[in-house]
């Protein structure tokens, strides 16, 4: 081929290959006759399209196509594009300017328009690239490289090769992006791709790109109706897994770039249609009593369309006749597998579902007190040495309780003091002698010992539980009440009450609670906004103190600080043999950085507002605090040397440690930090959270706790156990075994008090554990919850008592 | 006589009768000297010494109490057939040895809830008169196919009451003959001292010489274990007073016929006195028959406040000796300062150390499972425990400030060194600011002199020595490691680094 065109252009020239070489620089090469022999230059007719691999690959050519339908193979022609067309707009200037120019001007653009009347070209094929002339009224058209692109992209289309469309869009794009056709044919692209992938199914996809187009070319053909119909799918498919956000979702997005499009009306329809239909179920089951079926289906149906303004008075009635909270959380009950101890769930779980005898009302000044649901009275004889206690009667219909008989808890009482029971309590045996059942609501203890003060001993025992926990038509009478679980997943929990609120009533109280975990504090407050959600519990601090500052957020949500802050402590595992070594422990102690774990990792606030730094498992605020034991200092030196003294009393290298992480949240963190602080004093620690698999054995815990009743708190504490039994203590040295004893029998509570001090001081000098940090802790509630205390002492402090009025999110998600 | 009776119905009426009228006529002669004193006596007349208790050739006087369920006594002469039965083989298992009766009445207190509640006063009070040297309450309990029987001895020449011993019949082909059993095993023969030298001694067997059946009924064999007691004697022989000797036993090491050559072990040096005329040194051989005994541990003039969480060291092979003995049981009070001690077969004996941190409270050899409880006093040693906390956390604090120094005294070179004086001072300054060994002293001090007073105050001088010493010893190690010469030699050695830089 490239020889063929050679000598055709050697027989087409008039002047020798040589003197056309060398008259580039003087004046204008000799005009190009017109081939002798058509037929040894290729016709446009036979000649074959560019190849995909020919565009990518080789060198970029033009075609130059005579009049006579030759074409001439040549390197890009310049200008470009519409290079015949500028070439004659620069003649017409030429000629315009000929007109008021003089002799010797004219002369000049005479010359200039023969050149322009001549296009140069350099023969693609040739070696030395030697240029020629050919007359522009001999050209019929020049068919550009860019052109063999566009067409190629187009018969890739045509052919479904979207992968070398793609290649060849991205070529022309990249090299000449303001190329006339560019855009048109890249749209072409952009609509075969969301064809292709939503005739594969992936919509999502399909619409991003569609949207793209519509946002490029409004009129471009058939996008519209292409994203109706990719909408549809979406939304019918979110539809059909109930989904219904995510249906509102593609409707919302739909209808904001197109609001007339069909599809809209339709959705619209299909999802109103849906959603009273629900409702119609949820005021069929409030008919037949089934409130909470009711109250599920009417939530439902504002799930599906919150628009429909049909559903706001039925929903209203449904969903305050069966109240609903739910409670977006970081961690479910059961799930601290690692934890030796009780997490922070469970406990807030337990307090969800059991009711005890005494509860803490409030604690101020570092003074407990208590309230009960179970009695009316109680009172002292016999100088403190019986105590008479008398039950409750009745019940308010909101009360979560139920009323108890005297029989229900002196058995629960006599399962404690019996030794031959696995539930024997130690410690209530130890006080209590006898039980006396004196009539149905009355019962009568009789003291061993008398306790300093009766509620404490009593607040760790709760109400037996009924035997048929799923029975809801359970009788009054002996059902403990509290709230029960009903239905457990991997992501949710949810709880019941026991006892309903009775029909009839002109106002009701939450009736279920619904737990759902959420993968991060972020995802929380996401689920918060979105209405999934109306508290959060447990949400770390510098969220909590974003919100605070956020006028438009507390217009909508309360932020309500807990009575009780949570201590964070390091604990030891009394059975650990290295660290039974106090120098070892104090190595530990002395390690890490407290202040700044504090204000970098838990609070993330550098004035640690709140915050604060511990010497005590117990409030700062309690009379049991010894003010007189210092806050232990960060130094790394001293805990290096105090580590080199350990090794060499253990007279061996210190094994790895195991610390196991009970706290969740920033405190997984912090531990992290820890680990990598006792790291940079030799010692080798292995982090365990509390949802991994349990290891074999532990040295470290960290925890967090709340302990308003130290005197009583202290050896299940130090003892890692739900009840101070002697046993537990045998690992711990005789000294502090008789000092724990001796906080125990104690009756009078300022001896007491001042046992615990001196317990303190002791405790800390011995480095029994790495008290850490205070922190207060927040509670967030949508304002459609109201009755919760302003204090709260836990996540569900007086729950029969609150209110969720009805609402439901009425914005479409964006 | 009885025995050729046959036990049909009428005959067992007429035994009935014929042993109440028996029992009546020898009630009546028994009371008749005390109901009608001669009229004729000017002067009291001495009543003839008691006999000897330890006569090898006297048998034993034994009454056997027995109160039988319902189920098993449906008819008098069924019951009557059991007891007859019970009797013939007691007397064919101890033949001369015993000389025992049996009785099967209502109201013979020999019911369980009347075995649990006796009480040693009740027991003499109820047969001491009654010229036996033996009675054994035995109860039989029904409990469903099961019949459990309860015994109890009474020993009169000791008056004491043997622990309660149960055992379970499940046939009723065997009821009688696990009735024998457990009587024989609450059995608790008596010996009385002859010769004692030291640790040693020798003790007649009463009714050695009239030995039983077989060899398990044997009254004393070597190995086995008797509890001693002193009977106080007034000027007519007859006992005053019996005293138990606490934590003491004697072990059976050789028998000759009626004498037993014994081993005294007991947690005093010499637990039986010498030889007096009016005091006699007798013992009763005991098998435990239960499985454990509970311990009630509280201080020395303090029983309302017993010692919870005291660690109990059980050792099987001796008194444990050596610094630290491996114990084969390490077990703590409850808080009502209780500690069950398990029995061994195989180790009868056993000996517990009650330990108050590093103080020995009490050592005392025990036989587990030989009565129900035991109460051992110690000494109140929580002001002495208090000081030793306070001297473990002293001798923590004491490393700590060592380390730190070192670790600044290191510092301070390293910066020296390098002619960084400004942090050279620094540390200098954080030298200075550690405690020293006057301060620490004065620490030491303070906890002295709380604690001896508290001794003082519960007169306590073992507590008040021991006090002393561990206060001492915190002492010379602050004296040794907080010496101000090392950290003055240290500031002069720096001094002259200082001056050469």
């Amino acid at each position: 081929m490239k020889i063929r065109v050679l000598i055709l252009l050697l027989g087409l020239c008039s002047v020798s290959w040589l003197q056309l070489a060398h008259a580039q620089p003087e004046p204008p090469a000799e005009t190009v006759t017109p081939p002798t022999k058509p037929e040894s230059l290729p016709r446009l007719q036979d000649m074959l399209p560019r190849t995909v691999e020919q565009l990518l690959n080789e060198k970029p050519c033009d075609w130059v196509v005579l009049n006579t339908n030759d074409v001439i193979v040549v390197d890009p022609v310049l200008p470009r594009p519409d290079t015949l067309v500028k070439l004659q707009e620069e003649i017409t200037a030429k000629e315009q300017a000929r007109r008021n120019a003089d002799a010797a001007q004219r002369a000049i653009i005479n010359a200039e328009i023969e050149q322009l009347r001549k296009l140069t070209i350099t023969l693609a094929e040739e070696k030395d690239s030697p240029e020629y002339t050919v007359p522009t009224n001999r050209i019929k058209q020049i068919v550009t490289h860019e052109e063999h692109i566009i067409r190629a992209i187009d018969l890739a289309l045509t052919e479904n090769r979207l992968a070398q469309a793609l290649e060849l869009l991205t070529r022309l794009q990249r090299n000449t992006p303001d190329w006339p056709g560019v855009n048109d044919v890249g749209q072409r692209v952009v609509a075969a791709d969301a064809r292709q992938r939503a005739a594969l199914g992936r919509h999502e996809e399909a619409l991003v790109l569609l949207e793209e187009l519509h946002s490029r070319n409004p009129n471009f053909p058939l996008a519209v109706e292409q994203l109706g119909e990719v909408i549809r799918s979406l939304a019918r498919e979110a539809i059909g897994r109930e989904d219904f956000r995510r249906a509102q979702f593609f409707l919302g997005r739909l209808k904001s770039r197109l609001p007339n499009q069909p599809v809209v009306a339709e959705l619209e329809n299909e999802l109103s249609r849906l959603a009273t239909q629900k409702m119609e179920l949820a005021n069929a089951a409030s008919e037949s009593g089934r409130f909470a079926e009711a109250a599920e289906l009417a939530a439902f149906a504002t799930r599906v369309w919150p628009l429909a303004n049909e559903l706001r008075a039925p929903h209203r009635k449904h969903t305050e006749r069966h109240q609903i909270l739910h409670v977006g959380v970081l961690s479910l009950p059961g799930e601290g597998r690692a934890s030796p101890i009780r997490t922070e769930a469970d406990e807030r779980v337990e307090r969800l579902t059991r009711i005890n005898l005494f509860e803490v009302q409030r604690v101020r000044d570092g003074n407990t007190f208590y309230r009960t649901r179970v009695f009316d009275e109680w009172e002292p004889f016999d100088l403190g040495r019986t105590m008479r206690l008398t039950l409750k009667q009745f019940r308010q219909p909101w009360d979560a309780q139920g009323v108890v008989t005297a029989h229900t808890i002196a058995a629960e009482l006599v399962q404690r003091l019996d030794p031959n029971l696995p539930t024997f309590d130690e410690r209530l045996a130890s006080f209590i002698s006898m039980v006396r059942i004196l009539s149905p609501r009355e019962l009568e203890l009789t003291f061993r010992r008398v306790p300093p003060r009766i509620e404490p001993l009593l607040a760790e025992i709760s109400l037996p539980l009924p035997v048929v926990v799923d029975d809801l038509s359970a009788p009054l009478v002996d059902n403990p009440g509290g709230f029960r679980l009903a239905e457990e997943t991997a992501s949710l929990r949810k709880y019941v009450r026991r006892l309903p609120e009775p029909v009839g009533l002109q106002k009701y109280h939450v009736a279920e609670v619904i737990e759902h975990r959420l993968a991060s504090p972020d995802r929380a407050l996401q689920a918060l906004h979105a209405g999934e959600v109306s508290m959060l519990p447990d949400m770390p601090d510098w969220i909590v103190r974003r919100l605070s500052e956020d006028e438009s957020f507390r217009q909508r949500y309360f932020i309500q600080q807990f009575s009780l802050p949570r201590t964070h402590l390091l604990q030891f595992n009394p059975r650990s043999v290295p660290l039974r070594n106090r120098e070892l422990r104090a190595a530990l102690a002395d390690a890490i950085d407290r202040d700044r774990l504090l204000r970098t990792i838990i609070l993330r606030d550098a004035t640690a507002q709140h915050g604060r730094l511990v010497t005590a498992p117990y409030l700062t605020g309690s009379p049991g605090l010894n003010v007189e034991v210092p806050q232990r200092k960060y130094d790394l030196s001293a805990a290096f040397a105090l580590a080199l003294a350990a090794r060499k009393q253990l007279k061996s290298d210190i094994p790895p440690l195991t610390m196991v992480v009970s706290a969740s949240g920033p405190a997984e963190a912090a531990a992290r930090e820890i680990a990598a602080a006792w790291r940079q004093i030799g010692l080798t620690v292995r982090v365990v959270m509390a949802g991994d698999e349990p290891p074999a054995d532990w040295d470290v815990l960290y925890r967090a706790t709340e302990l308003s009743e130290p005197v009583t708190q202290m050896w299940p504490f130090l003892t890692f156990s739900e009840q101070a039994r002697i046993s537990d203590l045998a690992p711990y040295p005789d000294w502090l075994k008789q000092q724990l004893v001796q906080l125990d029998r104690t009756s009078d509570q300022v001896r007491a008090v001042a046992a615990l001090r001196a317990l303190h001081r002791q405790l800390a000098d011995d480095v029994a554990f790495v008290p850490l940090w205070e922190v207060d802790r927040f509670v967030i509630f949508r304002k459609n919850c109201v009755g919760y205390p302003q204090r709260p002492l836990h996540a569900y402090d007086g729950i029969d008592q609150w209110t969720v009025e009805a609402w439901y999110q009425t914005e479409l998600p964006r | 006589m009885i025995v050729w009776l046959k036990t049909t119905f009428t005959q067992a009426i007429i035994l009935a009768l014929a042993c109440l009228s028996c029992c009546d006529i020898a009630a009546a002669q028994d009371a008749a000297p005390a109901a009608t004193p001669p009229a004729n006596l000017a002067a009291p007349v001495r009543p003839p010494a008691p006999p000897n208790v330890s006569d090898p050739f006297r048998p034993y006087r034994v009454r056997v109490h027995v109160s039988l369920p319902d189920e098993l006594a449906t008819t008098p002469a069924a019951a009557q057939s059991i007891t007859s039965e019970l009797l013939e083989l007691l007397q064919a298992r101890y033949r001369q040895c015993w000389d025992v009766s049996i009785d099967h009445a209502p109201g013979n207190g020999a019911s369980q809830a009347e075995l649990r509640s006796l009480t040693e006063e009740t027991a003499e009070g109820r047969w001491l008169e009654k010229d036996l040297d033996k009675v054994i309450l035995l109860a039989g309990d029904q409990h469903g196919s099961v019949l459990q029987f309860t015994a109890r001895e009474w020993d009169a020449p000791t008056r004491t009451l043997s622990a309660i011993t149960k055992r379970d019949s499940f046939d009723e082909r065997d009821h009688v003959a696990v009735a024998a059993n457990l009587i024989s095993a609450v059995f608790r023969p008596l010996v009385k001292l002859e010769t004692l030298n030291g640790k040693t001694g020798e003790f007649q067997i009463r009714a050695g010489e009239l030995p039983p059946r077989s060899a398990e009924q044997a009254l004393v064999s070597p190995g086995e274990y008797l509890v001693p007691y002193l009977r106080h004697l007034d000027r007519e022989q007859q006992v005053r007073r019996v005293q138990p000797l606490p934590w003491s036993y004697l072990r059976a090491t050789n028998l000759d016929r009626a004498r037993v050559s014994v081993e005294v072990v007991s947690a005093f040096p010499a637990p039986i006195p010498a030889a007096r005329r009016r005091m006699e040194v007798v013992a009763l051989r005991v098998r435990p028959q239960l499985t454990e005994t509970r311990m009630h541990v509280f201080p020395r003039r303090d029983v309302q406040s017993p010692l919870a969480g005291v660690r109990c060291l059980v050792f099987d092979d001796g008194p444990p000796t050596g610094t630290a003995p491996v114990p084969s049981l390490t077990l703590v009070t409850a808080r009502d300062g209780t500690v069950s001690l398990p029995a061994d077969p195989a180790h009868p004996l056993r000996y517990l150390d009650i330990r108050s941190g590093a103080a020995l409270l009490a050592r005392v050899p025990v036989i587990p499972g030989l009565v129900e409880e035991l109460s051992l006093d110690v000494p109140d040693d929580r002001s002495r425990l208090l000081v030793e906390g306070e001297t473990d956390l002293l001798k923590g604090e004491l490393i700590e400030i060592v380390a730190t120094r070192e670790v600044i005294m290191g510092r301070a070179r390293a910066a020296a060194e390098a002619a960084r004086w400004a942090e050279f001072d620094r540390f200098l300054a954080d030298l200075a600011k550690l405690p020293t060994v006057e301060q620490y002293n004065v620490e030491i001090d303070a906890l002295q002199i709380q604690g001896v007073y508290q001794a003082q105050q519960a007169r306590d001088r073992t507590a008040e020595a021991r006090i002393k010493k561990l206060c001492d010893g915190v002492r010379e190690a602050a004296a040794k490691h907080l010496d101000p010469f090392r950290i003055s030699e240290f500031r002069q050695e720096m001094a002259a680094l200082r001056r050469g830089k």
